[in-house]
């Protein structure tokens, strides 16, 4: 007979062991990924980043701020060249050189890392829900090959996946009975590091409302995280409450679409949104751990349906959505459709970040005749009326409306309210149901 | 009886009220552009009644209120005699609404201990005490006369219950929500179209009055020209009614938006006609949910949220859902804090309209109120806007939920 532990080791060696394919895809990832992002040092933030980081002001003491001045020391022990970092890398211009572009890589490689992992822990969630190795593999890869996260992560280079992978984790943890005090410590640090996964703590005292201390647990490291967030904003010499309407490459951004002026008294779509949302989670929402996954992906697509986002910003929600793929609850169709629609919008209304000053293509240095045509090309494009007036925004609107029904299809999954309402309007009566 | 003592008091304390100075100031200047307003009427024989009293009543340009407010060293205690006495009436509205709130919460739950617990709830609100006792806001006569005709409605004497909503809907307009709940709640009952009846028209005659009363004043030149200025609804005072949706704009601009409120509020009863059942818990939470779904989507000012007030009580006593209350009241105190912190500290001299000299730590006090401004000066106001219309509407899809859920139980 076999023994138990040793079938549970071997679950967890086979959920943890990458197939072939998916080694393939893991390699040939990195490979791509290694090189792209090493290719682009002219993301506007990550410049502008490193350029506030040696001149001492405000952004050098962010925890960034303080990892980006220790990798530049540490480059400084290596034997390559040193250029200088102030004159030879600049919002927009970059002098190539073998140093530089080391520099370039190793700033970004926590980037590459966190990217790899979100990817695993993809992986391993699926295969530990009970999907086949191979849509497991195709799960990994809808990650790890995204374009969209490739352009946003590695080539941005945007701070964004390090909260994303903790949600991720958050979720991974919270799926087994030990690991739900880990995903509330896990759920503090990602809302420290940059607050917009406080907008997810109404799931965890509704879904785990049978256990009040584990609720009381998720409210208290919610706590823990937004008081660390407010205090590394103030250290770094920040207001953190300004910094709420204030984009920042490092703090948390919330702006909302208005409903209106009148007045002077603006009300915001996401907020109501949301608020509605949660009333929904907390009254109707089932108390099934897939559920708690189910409401994170709920809010996270009703808060981009409704506010607006940088790029880089749809990095949080990508990884449920390929979930949702992967446990075979939702069509692929649905993840095509956000994120065309998403670069589509991104590519125009944001084309000014993607060439830095025309000069270079996605952050990519624009030296030969070549490569500057492309960028005049794109960026012609860009500010054709067409797409200004029609396209960018329809796409934003096809965006929405997409994040809309998703929703609802959740809602009605979950709850049943969308049906209830349906025999309510067309019959006048819910009929006992719902 | 320490319920009733401490609204007495306060009361008489609060001569800075803002609804309160801004209607007094006009009787004492004899200003008369509201003057057919029927609470300015009363107020103004009040005010001759304390004229004709036996008492020094000091020089009467240093009692205008709006003048006391830059110098309260003026204040006398024949002063706080007048407060009480305008606010006498106020105050038996207020104590009649907790009767009211009391015998509907018994007839719907059938138990005498809900309705003694729904009063409770009313009357020791603080915010009730606010807005009427302190504020002076006369939006307590409308909410008394609104209840009155829900109850007379639900025990079929529909004449008078259109009797009382004619009152309301000629005094302020805004039970107009109320109309619009009852009408929607009579047609779909059997023989509902007669029922119906006294009470639509009552609305109609409400509102004919009401426009005719507010255009007499000396601002407006006639009841046409009134109908046609963009005045009507945008310009704040104590006895008409503001209403400014969401979207709204200037009747000469070229492509009026829709408002949000109008729609919203619309589809509702249309929708809550055909779905919900009608028994007189239905008509009650209607009500209730049409209220504040309108405070969702619209620009109000503070008084107006006293009107879902006695309903919360009745409410929240019978389906015990204390939870969303608690943070409604909340974000209602933010809102207030945020946004009307001159209003509340009156220039710094008092604090919830009671002068600061009769406050301990009262300058702190203010200091306190108004550093919640703090929340505009980064820009964050608007959230704040955007959380009380969020919570109310949830609020109300929560109540229409529950009604829902009683009729899938029956």
């Amino acid at each position: 007979m076999e023994d138990p532990r040793e079938a549970e080791e071997e679950l967890v060696r086979l959920h943890w062991r990458l197939g072939k394919w998916t080694t393939l895809i893991l390699v040939v990832g990195c490979l791509v990924k290694a090189l792209l992002m090493t290719l682009s040092p002219m993301s506007v933030d990550l410049a502008y980043a490193i350029s506030r980081t040696l001149t001492h002001a405000t952004q050098g003491r962010t925890p960034y701020g303080v990892f980006i001045g220790a990798v530049i020391a540490f480059w400084g022990t290596l034997p390559v060249d040193h250029p200088s970092i102030l004159t030879g890398w600049t919002v927009d211009f970059f002098q190539p050189s073998f140093g530089l572009y080391l520099l370039v890589f190793l700033l970004k490689l926590p980037l590459l890392v966190l990217d790899l992992l979100t990817g695993v822990l993809i992986y391993r969630i699926s295969l530990n829900a009970g999907v086949s190795e191979h849509k497991a593999a195709v799960a990994f890869s809808l990650w790890f090959l995204n374009p969209y996260v490739m352009l946003t992560n590695e080539m941005w280079g945007s701070v964004e996946i390090l909260p994303t992978f903790l949600l991720v984790l958050v979720y991974a943890f919270s799926r087994t009975r030990k690991g739900q005090i880990g995903a509330a410590f896990t759920y503090a640090a990602a809302t420290a590091v940059k607050l917009f996964p406080v907008i997810l703590l109404p799931i965890y005292p509704a879904v785990f409302r049978a256990r009040r201390k584990l609720s009381l647990m998720f409210v208290l490291a919610c706590a823990l995280g937004v008081g660390t967030y407010f205090g590394w904003v103030s250290f770094a010499g920040y207001n953190p409450w300004f910094q709420l309407r204030q984009y920042n490459l490092f703090t948390q951004y919330f702006d909302e679409y208005v409903i209106s002026t009148t007045g002077g008294i603006q009300v915001g779509l996401a907020t109501i949104a949301l608020i509605l949302t949660y009333v929904l989670i907390a009254e109707r929402w089932p108390r099934d751990e897939r559920a708690s996954f189910d409401g994170a992906l709920l809010i996270l697509l009703v808060f981009m349906a409704f506010t607006s986002w940088f790029p880089q910003s749809l990095i949080w929600l990508i990884p449920f959505l390929i979930l949702d793929v992967a446990f075979g609850d939702r069509s692929i169709a649905y993840l095509i459709v956000l994120l065309s629609s998403a670069f589509f919008f991104d590519i125009v209304a944001f084309y000014p970040y993607f060439t830095a000053n025309s000069s270079a293509f996605f952050f990519i240095p624009a030296k030969d005749y070549v490569t500057k045509s492309v960028v005049a090309a794109y960026e012609t494009f860009a500010k054709a009326d067409a797409n200004v007036l029609f396209g960018g925004p329809f796409a934003r609107a096809l965006f929405s409306a997409t994040c809309i029904v998703y929703s609802l299809k959740l809602i009605e999954k979950r709850t049943g309210l969308i049906s209830t309402l349906q025999k309510l309007l067309f019959y006048g009566d819910v009929g006992g149901s719902g | 009886m320490v319920i009733v003592a401490a609204k007495l008091i306060l009361a008489t304390v609060t001569p800075f009220g803002y609804d309160f100075v801004l209607y007094l100031s006009s009787i004492m200047l004899n200003d008369n552009t509201l003057a057919w307003s029927p609470w300015i009427i009363l107020t103004r024989s009040i005010y001759d009644l304390w004229l004709w009293l036996p008492i020094h009543q000091n020089d009467i340009q240093a009692l205008v209120p709006v003048m006391l407010a830059s110098k309260p060293a003026f204040l006398m205690p024949t002063h706080n005699l007048l407060t009480l006495l305008i606010k006498t009436p106020l105050i038996l509205c207020d104590l009649a609404t907790g009767f009211l709130v009391y015998k509907l919460g018994a007839n719907l739950s059938g138990s005498q201990v809900t309705g003694r617990r729904a009063a409770l709830l009313w009357l020791a609100n603080p915010f009730a005490t606010l807005f009427v006792e302190m504020w002076g806001s006369i939006d307590i006569i409308i909410i008394m006369l609104s209840l009155a005709s829900i109850i007379y409605t639900l025990r079929d004497r529909t004449r008078l219950s259109a009797l009382m909503l004619f009152s309301a809907v000629a005094i302020r307009l805004s039970p107009i929500l109320t109309w619009l709940s009852m009408t929607s709640w009579l047609i779909g009952r059997s023989n509902g179209r007669w029922r119906t009846l006294p009470v639509a028209i009552s609305g109609v005659l409400g509102m004919a009055a009401y426009l005719y009363w507010s255009s007499q004043g000396q601002f407006f030149f006639n009841f046409v020209s009134f109908m046609r200025s963009t005045w009507l609804f945008s310009t704040y005072t104590p006895v008409t009614q503001t209403f400014s949706e969401f979207t709204s704009s200037e009747l000469y601009q070229l492509f009026v938006p829709p408002g949000f409120a109008v729609m919203g509020i619309g589809t509702y009863y249309l929708i809550a006609q055909r779905a919900f059942k009608k028994d007189n818990w239905a008509l009650v939470a209607m009500t209730l949910s049409g209220i504040l779904l309108a405070y969702g989507l619209a620009d109000w000012y503070p008084t107006v949220f006293l009107w879902a007030m006695p309903l919360l009580a009745i409410f929240n006593s019978i389906e015990h859902k204390y939870r969303y209350s608690a943070i409604f009241y909340g974000i209602l105190a933010l809102y207030l804090a945020t946004f009307f912190n001159s209003l509340l500290t009156s220039d710094g001299i008092s604090v919830l309209f009671i002068p600061t000299n009769l406050v301990p730590f009262g300058r702190i006090l203010v200091a306190g109120i108004r550093s919640a401004n703090s929340v505009r000066q980064v820009g964050l106001d608007f959230q704040v806007r955007t959380m009380l219309a969020g919570v109310s509407i949830a609020y109300s899809t929560f109540i229409t939920w529950r009604i829902l859920a009683r009729r899938r139980k029956n």
